[in-house]
């Protein structure tokens, strides 16, 4: 199956509950015009085949990207560079944002001219760039995440003390127009490729995180405009809702729009790693040519996607959110409640983030659990806020302030990668499908019933789409932790270098050990003092029996698998060493064996790259055993660049 | 010394938990499953970029006595002997011997008919490698994403760099596998310092290799 049918049947997957809902509610409650529905319908063969073609690019060319910056970040030599060149990929994703400048003329409208449009998203992208910078040093020095956030929100809550109610949510909703479908995908490689450039025991839990780092830059950002500037309550009313007419026309209208503006918010980051890329890096053209590819890709689908979103789903989002609060209000927080639930898998972010969780943790976490709970998060968050509109005297605080308080708490208990993974959701929720369609079917509640405010609650949805995700997970992560809690083990001395019998080597095998996540940096230690070299390890998962199960999927353990391509005479004592000091005996403890490699008859002994010995090893070792180090360079590089032996 | 097959199965993302549990009622105890990438040889699907396609890999110990009823199994379940369903291929293997006197006799000598070709690389460069083996007429190869261990490094960060690999996985008859192995070890030129290494394993069964196939479409109309 080609990546190309893959990504579609994903997103064919996520999009017919989408397309279901909305039919039934289109010829049961709602009736809207028939050019809404026709329109609705190629809107979603558009989104179909946008999303797609987008979430290739993400995999051809963001990815990379993502990849190449966290190397040049990560190796660099000053932290001066490390934080110049941090800011400016938070501050270069975000400044071309579509959807940021939209919100500053919101803004810029509501404020009576006291907030400038352009001001504010300069202020947002340095709040970004700036969130992004604090994320990196922090990653990279190894300091808890759960208390970097913990403080990060406890900073804005001290902020929204001096912020009105309606500045709050304004704040909450730039950070969901800050994480849109371009910037979000992009922070999750860059961070995924951070932790991999920074590797050890909490690569895993680090390759999370910094999508919920930068979402709080914009509340920062806006938060201290408001304050600084004085202000405090913003007027206004959202502009007139006005249907499109016809089937092809709003596609026409929208396309040239939806190009323009996703070409506008990839070039300055394409712009600053081509320049890296010229200066620095210069990649292969073959890789190069994959990358330029990819970022046609992800315009074109961008465009394709985002043209079907405004075209098809803006309109139909309204007349839903209208005819329901008219005909039958009691039932506006049920039809939100699947709304939330089913429209967040569209979200191109929510599609990207599960794949990455995937790779990442070796298929241990399922995307589908992190699918269930974001689902759950965001229905309960559109059911409460049309709760919100419908009775006045809740406020946004009352679920935003506990809801993330919780969160916070839980957060020290959760499990490590789900904590990341809980913050990013928050970002990772509220794109571009959140900030149309449920918004758009908010927005047209709020317009019907009497007590509400079309810009405050509408704005209120976004901040709750926000919010809930991250407390959702947080507590499947607390139960993940619960379920898998491991007791502490003690480190024995390692074992004594084995004694080789004088000879060439003959034979090699491939020693392979396969043992529970976090232990192959043990189970290389072991295997190099008793004198294998370099190993190569893989992420994989097993099963051993007790596998547990969350929402009735089944988890299976995380393992490492590790290679090592060891003389024969010497495999038998390195695979000793490993079962007793790692205790791989038992169900569920690992396994360790070997398959015989390079003596299996063919007409040479398996070829394997030659080199020269340092010097250092040619006096540490006895002559006869230098074909080893001749046969494994890698390893014998590796060992040579660590400074053992 | 227990020694046995393990088995290496390549679906498509997905399978593998089914075929895993499958595989545990009949009698296996466990397994271990990891990702990657399949490389498929259409031109214009190269030319597009889209030329990759996800799998698993299941890596699977099982008792002598069931290995028949395994591999029937993977043919009537899982359809493996046709095309795009993916190979399974066996090595054997060893356990520890613990009496030192006794180690001499571990090397035996299997009937192979294939071998797999394991190449390690640096991570970016195993596209670059299929095409040089294809060159040498493979067929196809398994992309695993690895790392190798960590280098501790002075940059800024005091960090503990993990090189990033890539495994290819090559099955090919065990003719064709000197010539394969040649060909990547001059063209990926890994006889520089630390830039890979290639290592053979035998394979004493396969099932839904290409060759396979062509066998049975001459043999059946």
């Amino acid at each position: 199956m080609s990546l190309l049918k893959r990504k579609f049947s994903e997103v064919s997957r996520s999009l017919l509950p989408v397309m279901a809902l909305v039919l039934l509610l289109a010829f049961t409650l709602v009736r809207p015009p028939a050019d809404v529905i026709w329109r609705f319908l190629l809107g979603s063969a558009l989104l179909l085949f946008g999303l797609s073609v987008f979430l290739l690019g993400v995999d051809l060319g963001m990815n990379p990207i993502g990849d190449h910056m966290a190397v040049e970040v990560a190796t660099s030599k000053s932290g001066v560079k490390v934080a110049v060149i941090a800011f400016l990929l938070g501050f270069l994703v975000t400044v071309a944002e579509p959807d940021l400048l939209i919100l500053g003329y919101q803004v810029q409208d509501a404020s009576g001219g006291t907030i400038q449009a352009q001001a504010m998203v300069y202020m947002v992208s340095a709040g970004v760039g700036v969130l992004i910078m604090f994320g990196t040093f922090r990653l990279l020095r190894g300091r808890s995440y759960p208390l970097f956030m913990g403080l990060a929100y406890l900073g804005i809550f001290v902020l929204s003390l001096f912020v009105s109610e309606e500045f709050l949510a304004i704040s909450f909703d730039s950070s969901g127009a800050t994480t849109g479908a371009l910037t979000t995908p992009f922070i999750l490689a860059l961070s995924a490729g951070l932790s991999r450039v920074k590797g050890g025991k909490s690569s895993e839990e680090d390759s999370f995180g910094m999508v919920g780092v930068m979402s709080a830059g914009p509340m920062y950002a806006l938060m201290l405009m408001s304050i600084l500037t004085g202000q405090s309550s913003i007027q206004g009313e959202a502009a007139e809702f006005m249907p499109q007419q016809g089937i092809i026309e709003p596609l026409v209208y929208f396309l040239p729009k939806e190009f323009w503006g996703s070409l506008i918010a990839l070039l300055p980051l394409t712009a600053f790693f081509f320049f890296l890329n010229f200066i620095h890096f210069k990649a292969p053209r073959r890789e190069i040519a994959r990358i330029v590819k990819g970022l046609i890709y992800t315009l074109l689908g961008l465009t394709v996607f985002l043209t079907g979103v405004y075209a098809g789903f803006l309109d139909m989002g309204q007349i839903i959110g209208r005819s329901i609060a008219q005909s039958h209000p009691w039932l506006l927080p049920v039809v939100g409640f699947f709304i939330g639930m089913i429209v967040v898998l569209v979200e191109p972010a929510v599609i990207v983030l599960g794949q990455q969780i995937e790779e990442t943790t070796g298929g241990r976490i399922p995307g589908k659990i992190i699918k269930i709970t974001l689902s759950i998060g965001v229905a309960l968050a559109v059911m409460l806020s049309m709760l919100r509109i419908m009775i006045p005297d809740l406020k946004l605080w009352h679920f935003l302030l506990p809801g993330f308080l919780t969160a916070i708490i839980l957060s020290f208990r959760s499990d490590p990668v789900f904590v990341g993974i809980a913050y990013d959701a928050g970002g990772v929720a509220s794109g571009p499908m959140t900030a149309t369609f449920v918004l758009a079917f908010a927005q047209g509640a709020a317009a019907i019933v009497p007590t509400a405010n079309v810009l405050v609650d509408g704005f209120g949805v976004i901040a709750m789409v926000a919010m809930a995700p991250v407390l959702s997970l947080m507590v499947v992560g607390a139960v993940f932790a619960m379920k898998t809690k491991v007791k502490p083990r003690e480190e024995a001395p390692l074992p004594a270098h084995a004694s080789l019998p004088a000879g060439k080597i003959e034979h090699y095998d491939c020693l392979v050990a396969i043992v529970n996540r976090g232990l192959s940096e043990r189970a290389v230690e072991i295997s190099r003092a008793v004198g294998a070299r370099g190993a190569t390890i893989l992420h994989g998962r097993g099963s051993g029996g007790h596998d547990m199960k969350v929402f009735n999927i089944e988890i299976q353990k995380e393992k490492e698998i590790i290679f090592w391509l060891v003389d024969t005479r010497l495999s038998d004592e390195i695979a000793l060493a490993l079962y007793e000091q790692l205790e791989l005996e038992g169900e569920g403890g690992g396994a360790v064996f070997m398959m015989p490699s390079g003596a299996m008859g063919l007409d040479a002994p398996v070829t394997i790259g030659a080199r020269e010995e340092t010097e250092q090893e040619k006096a540490a070792h006895p002559k006869e055993i230098s074909t080893a180090e001749e046969m494994l360079p890698e390893a014998a590089e590796e060992t040579a660049e660590s400074g053992e032996q | 010394m227990t020694s046995g097959s393990v088995h290496f199965i390549i679906v498509n993302r997905g399978k593998a938990n089914g075929l895993l549990r499958r595989a545990q009622e009949i009698g296996a105890k466990r397994g271990t499953i990891f990702l990657g990438e399949g490389t498929m040889s259409s031109r214009w699907l190269e030319l597009l970029g889209v030329n990759q396609s996800q799998k698993e890999v299941l890596l699977i110990a099982v008792p002598d006595e069931v290995t028949e009823r395994f591999y029937t199994m993977l043919k009537k379940e899982f359809n493996l002997h046709k095309k795009y369903q993916g190979i399974a291929f066996s090595v054997p293997y060893r356990t520890i011997i613990k009496d030192t006197d006794k180690r001499g006799e571990a090397v035996q000598d299997y009937k192979a008919n294939h071998i797999c070709l394991m190449t390690v690389l640096e991570r970016g460069l195993a596209g670059e490698c299929m095409r040089i083996a294809r060159g040498a007429g493979a067929r196809g190869g398994t992309i695993l994403n690895a790392h190798g261990a960590g280098v501790p490094q002075d940059f800024y960060f005091p960090l503990v760099i993990e090189p990033q690999k890539e495994i290819l996985m090559i099955v090919a008859p065990r003719e064709n596998a000197p010539k394969i192995r040649d060909a990547i070890f001059e063209n990926m030129r890994l006889e520089r310092k630390g830039a890979g290494i290639i290592f053979a394993l035998p394979v004493t069964r396969t099932l839904g290799l290409y060759e396979e196939r062509q066998q049975e479409r001459t043999v059946s109309p």
